[in-house]
């Protein structure tokens, strides 16, 4: 019961990341979204690791893999849209006018 | 028009993750709820691993390949950072009063950078048989570069030292060595031989949680540099 309960929500913080990821136009929101949608991919492996009893450790040793990835990622992305708004002025992907 | 669009389209995304969302709800409810996955697989290989917990065995020895792979992309996400453009203003600016200036916040560091780095200590050595390990200790070790960047007691010229770029190096360069020492002696990359695993270990967990907790650091003073310039140009 238990972990339905955490796989659920993992699934709800994974799909709520990903509508941000596709749908907020600024990229600092895109960022926070990608990381809300990776808490619940790394919350859905943490959970379904402790179906049998005593947790199985190689899904939580991919889980503390990620964390590392997914910051150093962030941490690249943040540079990435700071540099993009000092040489374009720019805080969106697309072009203000092409936007619907 | 043009709004109408939007709705529908936002609609159609609307409808598109929540489909997602009931098929991966499928999916993670057809599962087997007693699956063991590779619990009993790793508890059965333990003994052979050189520690006791679970969940660094498979982090140092079992899945070693996955760990260097890792660190080599916290090395490879660091030097990109750096080569977007160096840092060109000081992170004191950060906090607008530099710490020098403020006695509480100095002793305060005093108090709390030994105690962090003594516990990322002790978190580096439990790994081996509690959960700990070079990651927490990392991390911890993070905390204190981010404390000391952000109160400006660090400079941001700090990564053209050659002792911070070595630090930044030394988990993935211990572990290619190993890696390279484990492949020539026994023909498998990351086999340690049994006697030596556990010393090993540590020695890769020491390196590994330096480089994490000063990539860490960096990474953040790089990001936090850009974030005060990028507020002073701003019209």
């Amino acid at each position: 019961m238990t972990v339905t309960i955490y796989s659920m929500a993992a699934i709800a913080l994974f799909v709520l990341g990903l509508y941000g990821l596709w749908w907020q136009p600024h990229l600092l929101r895109k960022l926070v979204s990608l990381n809300i949608a990776s808490a619940g991919a790394f919350l859905l492996m943490v959970a379904l690791a402790f179906r049998g009893g005593d947790p199985d450790p190689v899904p939580h040793a991919l889980v503390l893999t990620g964390i590392v990835i997914s910051v150093s990622a962030t941490a690249f992305a943040v540079v990435l849209a700071a540099r993009r708004y000092r040489e374009t002025g720019a805080v969106e992907l697309d072009d203000p006018e092409e936007r619907p | 028009m043009n709004t109408f669009i939007q709705r529908c389209l936002h609609g159609g995304v609307i409808a598109v993750l929540a489909g997602l969302a009931i098929l991966l709800a499928r999916a993670v409810l057809a599962l087997d709820p007693e699956g063991r996955g590779l619990a009993d697989t790793v508890s059965a290989a333990i003994p052979d691993s050189g520690v006791l917990h679970p969940l660094t065995a498979v982090l140092l020895n079992f899945r070693g390949y996955d760990t260097l792979l890792e660190i080599a992309v916290l090395l490879v996400a660091v030097l990109a950072v750096w080569s977007l453009e160096p840092p060109v203003a000081p992170c004191a600016r950060v906090l607008q009063e530099p710490a020098h200036r403020n006695p509480v916040l100095l002793v305060g560091l005093g108090v709390m950078v030994p105690m962090i780095a003594m516990t990322a200590g002790y978190f580096v050595w439990v790994g081996a048989y509690r959960p700990g390990g070079a990651f927490q200790g990392g991390a911890l070790l993070g905390a204190i570069g981010v404390m000391l960047a952000s109160t400006g007691v660090l400079p941001s010229s700090i990564h053209r030292t050659i002792r911070v770029r070595l630090a930044v190096a030394a988990g993935f360069l211990v572990f290619l060595l190993v890696a390279l020492l484990t492949a020539g002696g026994s023909g498998t990359l990351l086999t340690y031989p049994k006697p030596w695993a556990g010393l090993v270990i540590l020695a890769i967990e020491t390196a590994l949680a330096l480089s994490i907790g000063v990539s860490l650091a960096l990474l953040f003073m790089a990001a936090a540099d850009r974030a005060t310039v990028h507020r002073e140009d701003a019209p």
